[in-house]
This record gives structure tokens, sequence and C-alpha cells, in this order.
């Protein structure tokens, strides 16, 4: 009596026992008759992770009525972890086999199964071992698997054993692997591609315990409730997942992103904290796994063929300042071209017009309109954009999409954002989000720094700001990270899912409109008659040096746009850069000092970058004129 | 009798919060002096950046009047931050560079009323630190380091905007109270507050709650790892009050963002003009 009563403790939701305490161990004992000797079928249901096998496990338990009339008693989810606790011990993974067959038992009685009773279900999450997984993963699924699982399937005689295992993709499992990293304030650092096969290896091994009679092996998530069920032949019952409440969300791209890069920062309790609060935060879909952070070459790509993902997303980002006007007047004109070559263009209007832009990461105080919305809107115009090109017989699947604002909008005022377009990574992690392609390639144009700042300080004049230019130049010198475009082109090409940078020069521009646009659309695989397009190369006319005095006058009375836009529109026309000459900012000393001053970051960059020029193209301005020359070679580089 | 028309026109990063809250949640402690205020989720309204003053002078007219029309009101108290326009640090030629049209239009609304303004000060290198821990908390991710780029030291002078409401609204109708009163407690700052605007509002607040908690060292340097990854209004917002309760100043050090050096040097500049600003006139 003592004992049951000890026995019933331990089982959740147990009746106590109180008055009727005799009569009840009768009725126990008179069940538990039915379970005595070998079970029929053990079915072992065993998952990595564990966390989806312990939520088909409740789901099981939650219909154990209807399974019990069909002679199977499953234990699962919270129960195993109370039968654990009474023999199990998942840290040495060793099973005191009479006190785990005991527990087990004991659970199955209170599912009072009709006889003839065909089968024990056991799911649970640790049959392959409890380790977190590490990176050796990649080598060797769950390497104690074959010691838990014999000791397991030992602890509960049974006449028949099926071992059916729910693992991961090689993708997922990547996705695991980094996870788990993570989460132990590790950098995941370079991962060895998943070996092929990994699997079947590990269903093998399992396989090959002499009490194992059978092994099925669902992959990827193929598991659920419904499809274990039909394992047991018992068919027709409806089994839903129960939606998971107060559960931790899984990791995902930014989640994982933010934890890696706060973690430095934490002890370990702290970094527990902060990561549950991170990917509580941050699991708002649109999303992407956490394995994008790796690089394709570790990563196995996934076959998506016949889904209707973007295969191929190009990006031509800018920067500021570097004719991206042209280009994409050029580009807009040429669509039509453009998508008899397999391209759908988008224009950058379309996606400025959309109206919950200021959601988008790109801007500095974004998130105040809602990114759901954003993604929506974004994800409609390019599928839209897409549609049309199927309706016309072209495939599809390749975009092009130019915008400069995909580095980040330029913030206005006396001063240098560092590191240079700071909210580039985040502008470009949004869109990749939403638009899920399989691939990203980024075409980004570079301009001398000095020719550079000149430009876009007249940007900020003729947006309404009247700080002199010498507050920016004097900047440069104190900070020229924030110029650098090595640094900015490393950062790019870091962006996970984003697996080409192209650079090219802006100063070739001067070769003609022609032979730019070539080199930029070279790594889209396209080409454009520039000579059937209609579009003005001209497109945001420069201030004169009388303009800009009147618009340093003027500027700081203004208060609304419609003013400044007034203004620029009549300094424009009045004061014609024909009539009175562009404005100059720099004088030759100062325009050598800074061309000096990025003269080795320059180098680097066309070393890397462009092996293609002269690698001190940037270094005065009379080798930067030798850009808009024909090159010999027209090959771009590629990061 | 009209009532005495208080308006309360901040400056950020002084006990704004702590006044208007102190306000909402115990106006029996106020009723007895006469006191009615205009709640912030009203001035923001009535008031929004100052931009509604000039657009739109007749909604706070119509408020004040609505207030003074009730025969118990003695002083009608509007506090509202953002009333001087934001302080821009990057442009303009002092903190409030919008404030000359928005003071203005306060003036003409304050013109036939026995009112005055507060205004509170703090000295540069408190008041630019306590900022840029604002907007970290609101999701910006620059260091202090990159943010003081943005600022020039020459320009972050209180007096132009002390000299312009005092000009505007009257020097005898210009009070302007020293944020550093707060270092002898909060419920003596409130009292402060209130004797400011009549001494004879002997006012004893009971109020203890904590308002607006800020960030640690570790805290902001969280806040800046994780920032760049926050996407929405409402991340942003979970994350200030994660960091807050967690991570603030109350448990962990606080942040030490200016050098020596540089505290020394906006000392030099401004502490003097400081002084003479919040001195008793």
């Amino acid at each position: 009596m003592t004992s049951l009563r000890r026995i019933a403790r331990r089982i959740p939701g147990a009746v106590r026992w109180r008055a009727k305490a005799a009569r009840r161990a009768i009725a126990w004992r008179f069940r538990s008759r039915r379970l005595r000797g070998r079970i029929p079928h053990l079915v072992v249901h065993a998952s990595f992770p564990p966390g989806l096998v312990t939520a088909i496990g409740d789901a099981l338990v939650a219909r154990s009525r209807a399974l019990a009339d069909d002679g199977v008693v499953v234990v699962g989810g919270g129960q195993i972890r109370d039968a654990g606790r009474a023999g199990w011990s998942a840290v040495a993974d060793t099973v005191d086999r009479r006190k785990f067959s005991r527990a087990i038992r004991q659970v199955s009685r209170r599912q009072r199964v009709k006889p003839p009773l065909r089968a024990l279900v056991l799911s649970t999450g640790r049959a392959l071992g409890s380790e977190r997984p590490t990176a050796e993963e990649t080598r060797l699924l769950r390497p104690r698997a074959v010691g838990v699982m014999e000791e397991l399937v030992n602890a509960v005689p049974a006449r028949r054993v099926t071992v059916v295992l729910d693992l991961p993709s090689s993708d997922d499992l990547l996705g695991m692997i980094l996870a788990a990293a993570v989460e132990r304030g590790r950098d995941p650092g370079d991962l060895a591609t998943p070996l092929p096969g990994l699997t079947a290896e590990l269903a093998g091994r399992i396989e090959s315990i002499d009490r194992v009679d059978e092994v099925v092996v669902l992959e990827g998530g193929e598991a659920t409730p419904a499809n274990l069920v039909t394992c047991l032949g018992s068919q027709g019952l409806a089994i839903a997942l129960k939606p998971s409440r107060g559960a931790t969300p899984r990791w995902n791209l930014r989640s994982v992103g933010a934890a890696r890069d706060v973690s430095p920062h934490l002890d370990r309790a702290e970094r527990r904290l902060v990561q549950s609060h991170l990917r509580r935060t941050m699991a708002e879909p649109p999303s992407r796994p956490p394995q994008t952070l790796l690089a394709d070459a570790i990563r196995p790509l996934i076959d998506l063929a016949g889904t209707d993902r973007i295969r191929t997303l190009h990006l031509h980002i800018g920067i500021q300042k570097t004719a991206t006007t042209t280009i994409q007047g050029a580009l807009h004109s040429g669509q039509t071209a453009l998508r008899d070559q397999g391209v759908v263009y988008l224009d950058r209007r379309y996606m400025m017009r959309l109206s919950d832009l200021r959601a988008w990461r790109a801007y500095p105080h974004s998130g105040r309109t809602e990114f759901s919305a954003f993604a929506r809107q974004l994800k409609g115009a390019v599928d839209e954009a897409r549609r049309t090109a199927i309706a016309a017989g072209a495939p599809g699947d390749v975009v092009l999409i130019s915008n400069e604002t995909m580095v980040g909008a330029m913030e206005k005022g006396p001063f240098l954002e560092r590191p240079f377009r700071p909210r580039a990574e985040a502008a470009i992690e949004d869109v990749l989000d939403i638009l899920q392609p399989q691939d990203c390639r980024l075409i980004l144009v570079v301009r001398r720094q000095d020719t550079l700042i000149e430009s876009q300080y007249m940007w900020q004049i003729h947006g309404g700001q009247w700080f002199p230019f010498d507050r920016v130049a004097g900047l440069v010198f104190d900070h020229p990270e924030a110029l650098s475009f090595t640094d900015l082109a490393d950062r790019l090409e870091r962006i996970p899912g984003v697996s080409a940078l192209t650079v090219s020069p802006f100063e070739q521009i001067r070769f003609g409109v022609e032979g730019f646009l070539h080199q930029i659309l070279q790594s889209v695989g396209a080409t454009l008659d520039v000579s059937s397009l209609s579009f003005d190369a001209e497109s945001n006319p420069s201030y004169s040096e009388r303009a800009l005095e009147i618009a340093l006058a003027v500027n700081s009375h203004l208060d609304t746009r419609e003013q400044r836009w007034a203004v620029r529109d009549f300094l424009r026309a009045a004061f014609p850069v024909e009539a009175s000459g562009r404005a100059s900012l720099l004088d030759d000393a100062t325009r050598q000092r800074i061309i000096d001053l990025f003269a080795e970051d320059n180098r680097r960059l066309f070393e890397t970058r462009m092996p293609h020029l002269p690698p001190d193209a940037y270094a005065t301005t009379a080798t930067t004129e030798v850009l808009a020359a024909p090159q010999r070679s027209n090959s771009p580089g590629t990061g | 009798m009209s009532p005495k028309i208080v308006v309360h026109v901040g400056a950020h990063k002084t006990g704004t919060s702590l006044i208007q809250k102190y306000m909402r949640d115990k106006p029996r402690q106020l009723t007895p002096f006469g006191v009615r205020p205009i709640s912030r989720g009203q001035t923001n309204t009535l008031i929004g950046w100052g931009e509604v003053l000039i657009e739109h002078p007749a909604l706070l007219s119509d408020r004040i009047a609505e207030e003074s029309a009730d025969p118990t009101a003695r002083y009608v108290v509007a506090s509202h931050e953002n009333t001087l326009g934001r302080p821009h640090l990057a442009s303009g030629d002092h903190l409030y560079p919008e404030a000359a049209t928005r003071v203005a239009a306060l003036a003409g609304i304050l013109r036939d009323h026995d009112a005055m303004v507060i205004m509170y000060l703090r000295p540069q290198a408190a008041f630019l630190e306590s900022y840029y821990l604002q907007l970290v908390q609101q999701g910006e991710s620059f260091t202090f380091d990159q943010w003081l780029d943005r600022v020039d030291f020459d320009r972050v002078s209180w007096s132009p905007v002390v000299e312009m409401l005092r000009n505007a609204i009257g020097p005898d109708r210009v009070a302007i109270g020293d944020f550093e009163e707060i270092r002898s407690g909060q419920e003596p700052f409130l009292a402060g507050f209130f004797r400011r605007i009549d001494p004879a509002i002997d006012l004893t607040p009971r109020y203890t709650a904590k308002r607006n908690l800020s960030i640690s060292e570790k805290g902001l340097q969280i806040a800046l790892a994780a920032n760049p990854h926050l996407r929405t209004a409402d991340e942003k917002k979970q994350m200030r009050d994660f960091l807050q309760k967690h991570f603030s100043n109350a448990v962990y050090p606080r942040p030490i963002l200016f050098s020596d050096q540089q505290r020394a040097l906006l000392e030099d500049r401004y502490g003097a003009e400081y002084q003479d600003l919040v001195a008793p006139r």
C-alpha cells in the first residue's frame, strides 16, 4: 500500500490516496495485469533535436483515450520526464532498468487500455542522447545514440521494437549547431559542411542494436502525430499538435545575430536572460533560419526547384551620388529588354512609394510604421513585377532592384556617420528577410572620397541645410573610417545570404553611360542598348557658385519641404552652372590631402575588388582620369 | 479672479516626466492649492512638437479657457517638454533651433493671461549624456563618441533659448529652474517646482514612484549590440523595458561617457553662464 501511494505521487495528476485507498489499489492492480509480461510492440519515437518529439508526444498523450481504445498506450511529453526521474539519468544516460520499466508501466496503466494491447509508444526527445549539438555532429550525428537507445529498449521488454527517428535536414542541422554555439556564448565560426548521408548512417547504427527490429526515418520535419499514428496502424485518428503557449520561440537569423553580438558583454546567467528576451522579442516574421549566417560554401544549398522563390536577386545599392538616378532611368526605360533577357527589374520609384516604407531599417528612425505592412507591400510589388514577366513568357526568377537607399538613407547634418553607411547591413537584411531569395548578389558603385563629400554636401544644401562645407571636410581627417570603401565592402559581403559583391568605380561614367551601364549589368548577365533607350542622363543638376552662396543665406529661413523645393528649383533655373560655373568647394591642396588620406584604403579596394583596373586609380586626379578611358578588360572584379 | 496660467516647457531630460506623472498620479495633493493640470496626453494634441502652437493656437487657448472657467482653479499648469521643438544638436545655432517661432506663438497665446513659463536646465555635460542615453534607449546604436560628432560644443549654450523666452514672454514671467535640485530627492524637487509657480503653494509632495530609470554601463553595451537588429517600435520598446528592468543604473554601475577632459572643457566654457542663468532673479 505504501509503495503504491508513493508511486501514485510520482504520476502527474494521479488520484491521491485517501479514504478509498484500499478499493482503488485493488482496481489498480487489476488493470496492471493487462500490461504484465512482454509488450507486443514497443515504438520508440525519438528525435533530434528533442523539441518536436516532445510536442508530438504531448499531442498523442492528449488523445491517449482514443489510442487506448485502439490498443495503444502512449507515454510521452511530461510523463516521460517523470518516468525519467524514476530511473533514467539523462546526464549519465544510464537506465535503472527495474525502476524505469516500473515507472513506464505505471504511467501506461492510467490510460486504461482495452485488451488486446497492441503497442506501447515511447515518445522521448532524449533517446538519442540529451547533450547539446556540437560542431562535430556535421561528421557524426548523435555519437552516443546507440548506447542510450540500447539502454532504453532493454528497459522495456517487448516482442517487437520499432524506432521512429525524426531527424533534421542537413540545413536545419547546421542551424541547430549554430544556435547551440550561440547559446553557449560562442561565435559559431566556421563549421564543416555536413557529410552526406548522416541520417542514414545514424539509422544504420540504431538498426544494428540487437533488440531493434526496424527503423523508420522521418527527415526534415516530416514527423507529425498523424504519420506516427499511421506507423502504428491506427488509421482515421486525427491528432493535432497543440500550439505551444509561452514556449521560447525558435531562433531565427536576427535573434541569433543579436545574441552573438551581445554575448561578449555578458556572463552565463545574464546571457540566458538576454537570449531568452531576444528570442521572444524577435520572433515576428518575416525571418530567415539561423544557418543563413553561414557561408554558402558551408551551408548546403536547398533545392528549391519548383517553388516560387526568387532564384537570384541582384541589388544595385548605389551608393548615393554615383549616378544612380541615371542608371535607374536607363534600367526603367530598358525594362522590357531586360525582361526579354530573363531579368525582372523593379524600379526604385515603386519601392519608394510604398506607404509603410519608413518601417524599413534603411532609415535613421525606422520602426514608426508597421514592418509587416512594409514587408507585405514590398513582396507584393516584386511578386506583381514577376507575375507580369511570367505572363509575358519570361521565367521571372531573376530580379534586379536598383535603389541606393539599400545602403541606408543618408542622414542630414554637418557630420559623417560612422561607420560608412551604418544602416547598410540592416537595410539589406530586411529586404532579404522579406523576399527570401535563394541567392543575392550586390552591385556597389564607389566614388573617390574628395568628390564624394563635395557631392554629398551639395545634396544636403539642395535639401535645405545651410552649414559650411568646412565643418564636414574637417571631420574627414578626424574620422577617415567614415568613408572607407574597403570596410563597407567587407561588411556588405558578410551579410548573411549575400553570395557576391561586384564593385565598379563611378568615374567610368565619364567614358559614357553605355559602358558604365554595361559594367553594372555584366554581373546580372544582361545588356542594354543605350541608344534605343529614352532617359535623362543628367538627372540631378548641380548648384552653381552663386546658387550655393544664395542657398546658404536663405535655407535657414525655410520651414517646409515645399519651400525648400521651390527655392532649389528657382536657384537651379536662375543661376545655372553654365552661367556662373559649378560651385567649387575644395582647393587643390586639400583635395590632394584627402586623396592621400585614403590612398592605401583605395589601393586595397582596387586590388581586391577590381583587379582588372589600375590599383592606383584613386591615387591622384590624373590617375582617376584613366578610369574614364576604355579598359583593356571589362570584366568586373567580384569579391 | 482668473487663474495663473503656467506652461512648463522643458528642457528635455530635466525631470519633466516626474512632474507630469506626479500631477497625473496625485491630483488630490494638488487640489487644495487650486492647481489644475492639463494632462501630458492632452498637451500632445494641444502643443505637439510646438508646431501646433503656430498652426492651431486656438487649441491651447480654448483648453486654457475651459480650465480657467472653473471657479476653484487658481493655477492651470501645462507641462510639455516638446514645446520648444526638438533639440537638434547637429545643426542650428543653439540647443533648440526651432524655438523662435514656437516661443513667439506661445507668447501670443499667453499675452492676455496672468501667465508664466517655467524651464528647467541642467549642466551641458549631464544634459548631453542623458540625451544620448535616451536616444540609445529609443533604439539608436551609435556610440557616444560617434554621436558627439554631431554635437558642436560651441553651440550647446542655454542662453539663446532663455533669452528668447525672456524677450518674448517677459523677463518677470519666465522662471528658470536648476535640475541639479533633484540631488536632494524627487519630493523636494517637486515641491521646488510648485514653489516656483507661487511660493504660496506650500506643498509637501508624497511621491516615491521611480520614474525613468536609466540604463547602466552594461545595459548600454547590450543596447548598442542588440539595437541594430531591432526592427519595430514594439521591439525597441520591449528592449527598453527589459534593460530598465534588469540592467538599470539602480543595479549596475552608471555609464561613464565623457572623459574628464571633455567634462572640464564644457564646465570651463559654460559653468559660469549656467550658474548665472539658474540663479534666483
